[in-house]
């Protein structure tokens, strides 16, 4: 009886606390600025103990960071090597997957318990961030010079610089080398050359490119791909025209391009029910060597050789050319991150960023994902199946193309895409492309 | 609320519980409060602004959003794709899980490791169902292709989630394939609760297998008709995960319905105004649709 009293009143103890607790929030503050400023002042208070009784008098800085997890590049490693080099500055590290990320991170922010250090996108993808004033400005930095022209572009709006680029993504053609040559094939490079081949490939009972449409952002590969050699080659200034309303998608070389695309799919050339097929799937056929090619990024070479380490893989860049025209390739900066404009440690953050940008660093990242570098002097351990395109890279190259588009038009791009797989026209999914385009620069 | 509460409580002359059960109830209740009301509330707001969801000003537009939403052929075919799938989910969910805890209702040893066995699905993620029955789909090398290759049907093999007509239905396959067995639960439990005199006194009286359904069983398990139809209808009305994971709208938005319109409006598109007005119809719908079927179900459930 004694023990159900005193228990009672320790539950109506706690409960009260809590309610306390609930109160305590309203105040001037937010509940969750003040909650995240308390946890950020008990941590500093329990760090700066623990350096002075072990390193004497500096106090300790945490940066929070937050960063798509998605491909693996040893960040590890990275800040192991940054904290024994600065030992007053730890980096608390958060990783997420790239749809959790670009939900949780506006949540973060709009709560004001935002990260000091965090992943954003390239080119037009940041400009939501930057006219928000979330991004820190990082003109500044002795890195910036170092930079690739294409990656610095992806970095800047509006003439300043919002984060570090990390590598360079590329769209290409992987294919069985094996199958090639088991079959006398040779990479072909002109489009003409390039259906014949998986012409040859259907005669002898594979599938010749494997396609995971059922994923969205597959779909957009082939065009990606075909874009840089049928449109800026000829025509750097397409994007600026398009800003400028002279241009449109409708009427553009993009009717003819989508007509070839699907034609890959009439013909035969992509394999059976691509709708209802998955990137991991085709990952998979490809690995066991039922699928000679596939149009994707130098990301899926690496996912290749895990799923079978016997196979030999090339790339070549995808020939969307008449014979003799030289090929551009499609090459997308990728950033590592930025910095939070109202950090309490801006110049703390700049110098991990600075640490990351380094030629050691951003060798062992590039090295790790098997990515092109975006600097002018860092030279990665690429895969032999990525230096064969490397040098088609140097005849020339233009960005993933939602990198310079306002954000909605990619998104109807991809469900478009699917549509006109599915049997509709492609004048309407153009139309449509060219509605977004116009409502995403309305502001 | 407060106010009621005390009056309660004064009328059983308990002043000492008053403080006591508020003591208790306010955890609750503010959490309820800060996590639920105020968030649905908000979202009213939220659906008369522009807001983009990161910046920190947006304008009051007043009814603009809904008006671009009627106008919105997109949502017009989320809203008809919703209602497919909760028409049907409902439909045969309920029809195949009142048939199987009709068969399986017995408190036999067969009997009850049939039902965990048919509940074994509804304990697993709809992410990791989701994922098993994309493969099982896969034109390619899926299982349901292959067998109907196997058994000489080939011509009936189809691209059950890249066909713009066929997709939506695959899906809503899956949907029953895991959940039905949550509704045959629901039904056992309300079987096994009719009293069996009552069963005995129409045996007496010489009543068919039919027409003891028809009187005594379906008047009977009316409370567990009522929770099940409603509840399928609100898990139809408002499924995300499995479409997400299975099809994620495609292809080209045929399997598109309004919660991932919602989602991807809020979370690709920055549009958090718009997302948050599609929001408001979902949660209009869901509710006028409830309180229907409340009302009408209610009315047949007999007290006995």
């Amino acid at each position: 009886m004694i023990n159900r009293t005193k228990m009672s009143i320790t539950v109506c103890c706690l409960a009260l606390l809590i309610v306390l607790a609930g109160c305590g929030g309203g105040g001037n503050n937010t509940a969750g600025e003040e909650a995240s400023q308390g946890a950020a002042s008990t941590q500093g208070a329990e760090s700066s103990q623990g350096a002075a009784s072990s390193q004497g008098t500096e106090a300790q800085v945490i940066l929070k960071q937050y960063i798509i997890n998605n491909a693996n590049m040893n960040l590890e490693e990275i800040n192991r090597r940054f904290e024994e080099k600065y030992p007053n500055i730890k980096i608390e590290y958060e990783g997420a997957p790239i749809d959790q990320f670009v939900t949780v991170i506006k949540t973060k922010l709009a709560s004001g318990d935002a990260p000091d250090i965090f992943t954003i996108g390239a080119g037009t993808a940041k400009d939501p961030f930057v006219n928000a004033g979330y991004l820190l400005d990082l003109s500044d930095q002795p890195w910036v010079s170092r930079l690739t022209p294409g990656a610095l572009r992806s970095a800047t709006t509006n003439g300043k610089v919002y984060g570090l680029p990390r590598s360079q993504n590329v769209i290409g053609v992987i294919y069985n080398k094996k199958l090639f040559k088991d079959l006398g094939l040779e990479v072909p490079t002109d489009w003409e050359a390039f259906l014949q081949t998986a012409q040859k490939l259907k005669d002898a009972g594979l599938i010749p490119i494997g396609m995971g449409l059922k994923d969205q952002f597959v779909t957009q590969l082939v065009p990606y791909a075909m874009a840089p050699s049928a449109i800026y080659r000829d025509n750097i200034d397409f994007d600026q025209q398009m800003a400028e309303g002279k241009q449109t998608f409708v009427g553009s070389q993009w009717e003819q391009m989508m007509k070839d695309y699907v034609d890959l799919d009439k013909q035969g050339y992509i394999n059976k029910g691509a709708l209802g097929t998955s990137n991991d799937q085709i990952l998979q056929l490809m690995s066991a060597g039922k699928i000679a090619m596939t149009v994707s990024l130098n990301a899926m070479v690496p996912a290749l050789k895990a799923a079978n380490p016997e196979a030999d893989w090339g790339m070549f860049p995808l020939p969307y050319v008449k014979k003799g025209e030289p090929i551009w390739v499609s090459a997308g900066p990728a950033l590592f991150a930025g910095g939070y404009s109202k950090t309490k440690y801006p110049d703390e953050v700049k110098k991990y960023l600075d640490f990351v940008a380094s030629q050691e660093s951003m060798k062992l990242i590039l090295d790790t994902v098997q990515g092109f570098s975006a600097f002018t002097d860092v030279t990665p351990n690429l895969d032999s199946a990525l230096m064969e395109i490397e040098p088609s890279l140097k005849t020339g190259a233009y960005a993933f193309l939602d990198q310079n588009w306002p954000a909605t038009v990619q998104p109807e791009m991809l469900v478009g895409i699917q549509g006109v797989f599915a049997g509709g026209a492609i004048p309407d999914m153009l139309d449509k492309m060219d509605k977004a385009y116009n409502a995403g620069t309305k502001k | 609320m407060a106010g009621s509460i005390c009056a309660l409580h004064l009328r059983r002359g308990s002043m000492k519980r008053i403080g006591f059960d508020g003591v208790f109830l306010m955890p609750a209740f503010m959490v309820f409060t800060l996590f639920l009301v105020f968030p649905v509330i908000s979202s009213f707001y939220y659906s008369m602004t522009d807001w983009n969801g990161l910046s920190s000003s947006m304008e009051f537009i007043g009814l603009d959003n809904f008006q671009r939403m009627f106008q919105d052929k997109a949502v017009w075919s989320g809203l008809k794709n919703t209602f497919i799938i909760a028409l049907l989910v409902t439909v045969f969910q309920n029809g195949i899980g009142l048939l199987l805890a009709l068969g399986l209702q017995g408190t036999g040893r067969i009997n009850r490791f049939m039902r965990v066995w048919f509940l074994f699905p509804a304990l697993l993620s709809p992410l990791a169902i989701g994922y098993i029955w994309s493969y099982m789909y896969n034109p390619l090398f899926g299982v349901i292709n292959s067998i109907l290759e196997f058994i000489g049907l080939s011509d009936w093999t189809q691209d059950w989630l890249g066909d713009k007509k066929l997709a939506i239905y695959s899906v809503i396959f899956a949907i029953i394939w895991q959940w039905v067995a949550f509704s045959m639960i629901i039904y056992v439990a309300g079987l096994q609760s009719i009293p069996r005199d009552m069963y005995e006194a129409s045996n007496i009286d010489g009543a068919g297998a039919l027409s003891r359904f028809k009187h005594i069983t379906f008047p009977l398990i009316a409370p567990a008709f009522t929770v099940n139809m409603v509840v399928t209808m609100i898990v139809g009305l408002k499924l995300f995960d499995i479409v997400f994971v299975m099809t994620n709208g495609g292809p080209g938005g045929a399997t598109e319905n309004l919660a991932l319109m919602l989602y991807r409006q809020a979370f690709s598109l920055n549009q958090m105004g718009y997302a948050n007005a599609i929001a408001i119809l979902m949660f209009a719908i869901i509710l006028i649709f409830s309180l229907i079927q409340v009302t009408l179900l209610r009315r047949r459930e007999v007290e006995y």
